[in-house]
């Protein structure tokens, strides 16, 4: 299967998965696992720059419009996809520059903190952007917390189940 | 020229980074700023058919409690139907001011109840007359009151809300406060007004006002949880647990009173 092709289709199961089923977990009463997190390990490590920041925003604000959240998702997803480089580099170290380096060739470990990494980040801006009120610290970080733990747990389940042979 | 050219084609990623998520930014906030995004969604015809589906497949899942919070909603409808004169009931005295009500029953298809501004959506719109500032009325108590009407859909604005208060009632007596939602715990809401000469102790029910132009009166609202009167103070300070968990609410009935627009144009004539 062509890396596009693939590509497209890991969006679509992405975006599929976050609406029906992750949006609607709500441990606690509200902590929803974000598993479209994936997509900024799937898509392609060398792949166009521009089409992954794009495809990044779409992804997160579509998820905005169905969650009317504004565009809390889209932010955090764009940012992960422009701070990718840099995630890769502390992660994977100079492996994931070499041509063909894809995340399902990449030791397990390394890959732990990778989405490590991405998920903290993320659920820090993505509370932070969405309760909005400077006096309410406590609770963007304690949300941040559970949904990173939740997040992480998913995010790796899925990894694990869903990445491809290494052959 | 040349330079500013390179320099566009050599920090092109950076830009375009900067542009998504400066518009992220943008939408977050407008979304912030307005709370309208819910009622945008649910108006769009592909994620208000979406939240439809998806709302009536969890239906199956808890058809058990629905028809029992149903029957018991029946059962208060008959009581109180067999009761008319007595207490709580609508007075048959047509001399005094007895408005009229129509009750259209509804479905909430999306609701919110863990921010800081709540909102519902019900499935019925213009098309089913409903009309800006009707009351919301659930299972067990009141839910809100209608704020933006389209032809299938319209917008609540909970009582989980601090823009709006509500006037209630201490049930009995002649009692009036104002309710609102202290944003913290989604079964709680203050009231606040009622004077210190009264005798309030936990348990007595709460219900709307006499005065209210939105809901008949004597529609419960909640029970008093807990008593507060603090030294020198002319009112009690009373949290009030709601009868209605409207986190869960879905059954509800918009109530049209039709005297309204005649009242609302009396209420403001030109004073001379």
């Amino acid at each position: 299967m062509g890396l596009t092709l693939r590509s497209i289709l890991i969006f679509f199961l992405l975006l599929v998965m976050q609406l029906l089923i992750f949006s609607h977990v709500d441990l606690l009463g509200y902590v929803n696992p974000a598993v479209y997190i994936l997509w900024i390990g799937f898509f392609p490590f060398l792949g166009n720059r521009p089409i992954f920041l794009v495809s990044s925003f779409l992804l997160g604000w579509i998820l905005d419009i169905y969650l009317n959240t504004g565009g809390v998702h889209a932010a955090g997803l764009v940012l992960l996809a422009f701070a990718r480089p840099l995630l890769l580099r502390l992660a994977f170290g100079a492996a994931a520059t070499l041509p063909g380096a894809r995340i399902n060739r990449m030791p397990t470990g390394e890959v732990v903190v990778f989405f490590g990494l991405a998920v903290v980040v993320h659920q820090l801006l993505v509370y932070a952007l969405s309760i909005y009120d400077a006096s309410r610290v406590i609770y963007v970080l304690r949300d941040a917390l559970y949904g990173s733990i939740l997040t992480f747990i998913i995010v790796m389940s899925l990894f694990v189940l869903f990445k491809p042979s290494r052959s | 020229m040349q330079q500013i050219i390179n320099f566009f084609l050599r920090s092109r990623d950076a830009l375009l980074f900067l542009f998504l998520f400066g518009l992220a930014l943008v939408l977050t906030i407008d979304s912030h700023g307005y709370h309208k995004t819910l009622w945008v969604s649910s108006n769009n015809v592909v994620f208000g058919n979406l939240h439809e589906w998806q709302s009536s497949l969890g239906d199956y899942f808890s058809l058990d409690e629905r028809n029992a919070s149903l029957q018991a909603e029946n059962q208060y409808l008959r009581q109180q139907l067999l009761n008319r004169d007595g207490d709580g009931g609508v007075p048959l005295d047509s001399m005094s001011w007895t408005p009229d009500y129509k009750i259209t029953p509804g479905m909430i298809v999306r609701n919110t109840h863990k921010k800081t501004h709540n909102y519902a959506i019900i499935n019925r719109g213009s098309r089913d007359s409903i009309a800006i500032d009707q009351g919301v009325i659930g299972p067990s108590g009141i839910v809100g009151l209608i704020d933006e009407v389209g032809p299938r859909y319209s917008r609540i604005i909970t009582l989980l809300n601090p823009d709006v208060s509500w006037e209630a009632q201490l049930k009995g007596t002649n009692l009036f406060g104002i309710l609102s939602w202290d944003q913290r715990n989604h079964r709680v809401m203050d009231l606040e007004d009622i004077p210190r000469l009264a005798r309030v102790r936990q348990g007595d029910t709460v219900v709307t006002g006499q005065y209210s132009r939105i809901f008949p009166q004597g529609i419960p609202i909640g029970v008093v949880s807990q008593v507060n009167l603090q030294e020198g103070k002319d009112y009690y300070d009373l949290k009030v647990q709601l009868l209605n968990d409207l986190a869960r609410s879905r059954e509800v009935y918009v109530v049209e009173q039709r005297d309204r627009i005649a009242v609302d144009t009396l209420l403001n004539l030109p004073t001379e």
